[in-house]
């Protein structure tokens, strides 16, 4: 495709999605199909074209200059739009710009049922229009090439997603809103702050002109700057201890929007990180690699062990993104300092696994949470205690989430096993020439991976199998019936994208060479990283064929026709769902084995019924996780707010001679400062 | 001698032997406690006869009690024929990349354990609950021991460790360290396979099976599939940890007639010496209370910690 033909189909998907916006405007009936089709189809075109210029030779893609074709004179275009602007592509904002679209497809198609059907609850006109502008401001941060583009569609996308988050109008939903709201700006604060302490306080800076400046600075400016700048991109990415808002946030938002937010705009701040660190800064400082490295690694414990004990699914899977975006920084992180420590092989590798397993996550979350919408509506409850069954219910859907589950768990042959191999094999192939920092470093890492892929396989295995398998544990649950075909199409697709990802690996990871760093050592079928070696395909090829022989030898030598449905034994009592395992006894020896960490309190309350006999009694239980963030960070933080807001408050006592005295008081100094 | 070959006489000498190795360990168990026992070959008789019988279904479970044996046993089908047990250097070895190798044996947990759940019945659910606790624990333990040994030699394949100390003794005496790495490895093999002290392979009681407790709804070929998958993840982690323990050389693409035999022979040998010190100590220590098997998968990751610090060490000094 010629340049000017990819610069109209990025035109049209970003305008698309105005549209879509507009349509869903109209108050009319089909206003809604229409807006989610207008979306589905303009987010293609933009795929079409992200995913071209991501796998294309390199060209990038800056508009308005590629719409119009090239001039004899030489001369340049501009629009009078924001300060005659420039937006584009590169094959880094490419990839990004893919998932975002990719994404967006799916959830679009999903909407158009899922909103239908839930329009009790929300109010579906405004749900797609925030859902179509939240797009836009996605797309909008990917385009922007300067400080001012980035940080107003930054807002865009913030504040839109405070409206999704409170789409319900609960008590709830406003409460997780708020703080999502605070969290939010506190962070775009802090970029904003960062990025103008590298820019010099130009506002109008060009990312490659800023990469000029930045070598300039002086180095405390630029210490400060990196770490505004990793606090605002970390905080937006969920990282610990800046994470409370993402639990909260993600529970209370209307899924199609939720799954575009945990899929694809969590990949933003990612992104703008990256772009920092690759494109603009010309190198960091080791306490900034184990920064963020520790953050990294921080996050992961904690997001997989929350997962591990937390009884609600949206929830469980927001601790789940948590652990993701974790491993991605601790990737990231790891990178920076083998940087540092001249392993130059490893920091390839590992910023390649933490862009493949950016890509992977952005695939399976969508499709986790686009599920999570189905299962919690066919049960009425968020809680996995009320779910139960529904993969007797629903066959199809429910083995597309356990393909799902299991790419999450980081499976193989699934996309994020790769993304981990990569990172662990390059680790291992590295310790054989790492300086000691980077040695203690990395076997620590090792540890810690290998502990937090057991404890999301614990996650996602407890997720799926209380959630879908076994006896339904509600009414509702057992009148579940298998979604239509709307519905089930989009979360079937990304299960599949999570396959293909993984099996085509070594293609991805040759087309992911978009930071010009050397192409990591991948022949068409197989990765080569750190003295190992994985070939994606055959692995698939021979699990498979194992299985199919499996199959086929039980078909041929034994008896398949005889076969008898019975209730499960138990002791000779017919079974009912109360006896059922439930989430939170699954994962009692986890709570058990980390409670000096988790700090799980739990209270029986015993009640006799019968006088005489202290063992008859009916019992109930209460768990609670306490979390340390809220005792020790942010209550402390909240109380010396209100001391301070009090202290403040003296100052309103109500008579204006104080006033205009403090008026006086503060153009005295305005002025002492000014000359 | 060709791969291919290699590959097919590993994989038809361990899918035979293996309902041998749990007849075995049971039969030597016996006679470590006085007891007469039943014949080693029960289990082939066992087997087959449930294969020959009628499958009775849960009324409860979905189609993960059906899909689940299959990928259970796929998993233990795919250790024995990549890893180097019988012969090393067969078509396979390059599959044998340690990581890959956790996390098939990873899968075949969960879907053990999903296919526990699935039943409903609230035995099924504790021992889903106990081995998930066990097998995500011990991921990590896996990584750093097996790491400590990629290091030392070089490779990341299983059976490239394995090929390039042909002669155990010798690495273990030059890379003493490890021992602890080995002992890591025993300590895995015992928490994997649920033997002691993590789990009773022989009782029915609820108290104390992770195991049993899982498939106890299983019937006829289904539970044929799921106990041969036991069985054979026996056999291949007593002759894996056999193989880097003991001297004797595998079968290997250069062999010939008298050392094809020798090595044929030495499986035997090997598997029975692995499979009598497991009998023994299923008889002369107690098992744990399985809250207290936090301390013994703890002991095993800081052994596997250790093991991969001192051989850096080793490698700066």
């Amino acid at each position: 495709m010629s340049l000017s033909t990819l610069a109209i189909g990025l035109v049209i998907s970003v305008l698309g999605t105005l549209v879509a916006g507009l349509l869903a405007l109209i108050p009319h009936a089909y206003a809604h199909k229409a807006s989610n089709i207008v979306l589905a189809l303009s987010a293609f075109v933009g795929a079409v074209v992200g995913v071209t210029l991501a796998t294309g030779n390199g060209v990038t893609l800056a508009l308005p200059e590629a719409l119009y074709p090239v001039a004899a004179d030489g001369a340049t275009h501009t629009w009078p739009l924001f300060y005659n602007m420039v937006f584009g592509l590169d094959r880094f904002s490419a990839i990004f710009y893919s998932i975002v679209s990719v994404v967006t497809v799916f959830v679009a198609i999903y909407a158009i049922p899922y909103l239908e059907q839930q329009a009790h609850h929300y109010n579906i006109r405004s749900v797609n229009v925030l859902t179509a502008l939240f797009v836009f401001g996605l797309q909008g941060v990917i385009l922007s090439t300067n400080i001012i583009g980035f940080m107003t569609f930054w807002e865009i996308m913030s504040i839109v997603s405070f409206f999704l988050v409170l789409a319900d109008g609960s008590i709830a939903s406003r409460k997780a809103a708020f703080l999502y709201l605070i969290m939010t700006h506190l962070g775009a604060g802090a970029i904003m702050a960062g990025f103008f302490l590298l820019s010099g306080g130009a506002l109008l800076s060009d990312f490659s002109v800023l990469a000029v400046v930045t070598g300039q600075l002086s180095q405390t400016t630029f210490y400060v700057a990196l770490g505004l700048l990793l606090i605002g991109f970390g905080s937006k990415s969920g990282l610990v201890p800046f994470h409370v808002w993402l639990p909260e946030a993600y529970g209370e938002t209307p899924f199609s929007a939720l799954a575009l937010m945990a899929g694809a705009g969590i990949t933003i701040p990612l992104y703008g990180f990256l772009r920092v660190l690759l494109f603009m800064v010309p190198g960091v400082p080791l306490w900034f690699s184990l920064t963020v490295l520790t953050l990294g690694a921080l996050s992961a414990v904690v997001g997989v062990l929350y997962a591990v004990v937390e009884r609600d699914m949206k929830r469980l899977l927001a601790y789940s993104s948590i652990e993701n975006m974790g491993l991605i920084f601790a990737m990231i992180g790891v990178a920076l300092l083998a940087g540092q420590e001249g392993s130059a092989d490893l920091t390839q590798a590992a910023l390649y696994a933490a862009l493949f397993l950016a890509l992977a996550h952005a695939l399976f979350k969508s499709g986790l949470f686009l599920a999570a919408g189905v299962a919690i509506s066919a049960s009425r409850s968020r809680r996995l205690e009320d779910m139960g069954g529904l993969a007797r219910r629903m066959p199809r859907f429910s083995a597309a989430v356990c393909v799902l589950a299991l790419t999450a768990a980081s499976m193989p042959p699934f996309g994020p096993f790769i993304a981990e191999w990569t990172f662990l094999q390059s680790i291992v192939g590295a310790l054989q020439s790492a300086s000691p920092t980077l040695t203690v470093a990395l076997v620590v890492m090792l540890a810690l991976i290998g502990f937090v892929a057991g404890m999301a396989l614990f996650a996602m295995v407890k997720m799926y199998a209380i959630g879908f398998l076994a006896e339904p544990r509600s009414d509702a649950a057992r009148n579940a019936i298998e979604p239509g075909l709307l519905t089930v199409v989009p979360i079937v697709l990304l299960a599949f994208g999570g396959l293909l990802l993984g099996l085509f690996a070594p293609f991805v990871y040759h087309h992911i060479g978009a930071v010009d760093m050397a192409v990591l050592d991948t022949g068409a079928q197989q990765i080569i990283t750190g003295g190992g070696a994985l070939a994606p395909l055959s692995i698939f090829v021979l699990m498979f064929s194992i299985v199919g022989v499996l199959a086929l030898l039980r078909q041929v030598f034994t008896d398949v026709k005889h076969e008898r449905v019975y209730q499960t034994w138990d002791c000779g009592q017919p079974i009912t769902p109360r006896m059922e395992y439930t989430a939170t006894a699954f994962s009692a020896p986890i709570r058990f084995f980390f409670r000096f960490f988790l700090r799980t309190q739990k209270a029986v309350i015993t009640t006799p019924i019968v006088a005489t006999n202290p063992w008859i009694a009916s019992k109930s239980m209460t768990l609670t996780v306490r979390q340390v963030w809220y005792d020790r960070m942010y209550v402390p933080a909240g109380h010396l707010l209100t001391k301070f807001a009090k202290f403040v408050g003296r100052l309103q006592n109500g008579s204006i001679q104080f006033y205009i005295g403090l008026i006086l008081g503060a153009l005295f100094v305005t002025l002492i400062i000014a000359l | 001698m060709n791969p291919i070959l290699l590959t097919t006489i590993q994989t038809v000498v361990i899918l035979s032997l293996a309902p041998l190795s749990v007849g075995l360990t049971r039969f030597f168990k016996a006679r470590l406690q006085g007891r007469h026992g039943a014949a080693p070959w029960l289990p082939y008789i066992t087997y087959a006869t449930m294969l020959k019988k009628e499958t009775i279904v849960s009324a409860s479970s979905s189609w993960m009690f059906r899909v689940a044996p299959y990928i259970v046993l796929s998993s233990s089908v795919f250790m024995a024929l990549v890893l180097p047990l019988v012969t090393s250097g067969g078509v396979l070895a390059s599959f044998s990349n340690f990581l890959l190798v956790a996390a098939v044996l990873a899968l075949g947990s969960a879907f053990l354990v999903m296919a526990g759940l699935d039943v409903g019945s609230a035995f099924g659910g504790m021992g889903a609950s106990r081995e998930m606790t066990i097998a995500s624990l011990l991921e990590a333990t896996i990584i750093l021991t097996f790491a400590a040994f990629a290091l030392a030699t070089g490779t990341s394949t299983i059976d490239g460790m394995l090929a390039s100390a042909s002669n155990v003794s010798i690495m273990i005496a030059s890379a003493p360290y490890l021992c602890l790495s080995l002992v890591a490895l025993i300590l895995i093999s015992l928490a994997e396979n649920a033997r002691y002290p993590v789990d009773n392979p022989a009782t029915h009681l609820e108290l104390t099976m992770v195991h049993e407790a899982m498939i106890l709804d299983y019937s006829g070929p289904y539970l044929a599939m799921m106990e041969y998958a036991s069985t054979l993840k026996l056999t291949v982690f007593a002759l894996l940890v056999a193989n880097f323990v003991m001297p004797w050389p595998l079968m290997t693409t250069t062999s010939t007639g008298g050392s094809i035999l020798f090595a044929l022979l030495m499986t035997l040998v090997k598997l029975v010496i692995v499979l009598f010190a497991v009998a023994l100590l299923e008889s002369t220590i107690a098992k744990m209370r399985f809250y207290r098997v936090q301390e013994f998968l703890t002991g095993a990751f800081f052994m596997a910690l250790t093991g991969l610090a001192l051989a850096l060490l080793s490698q700066l000094l």
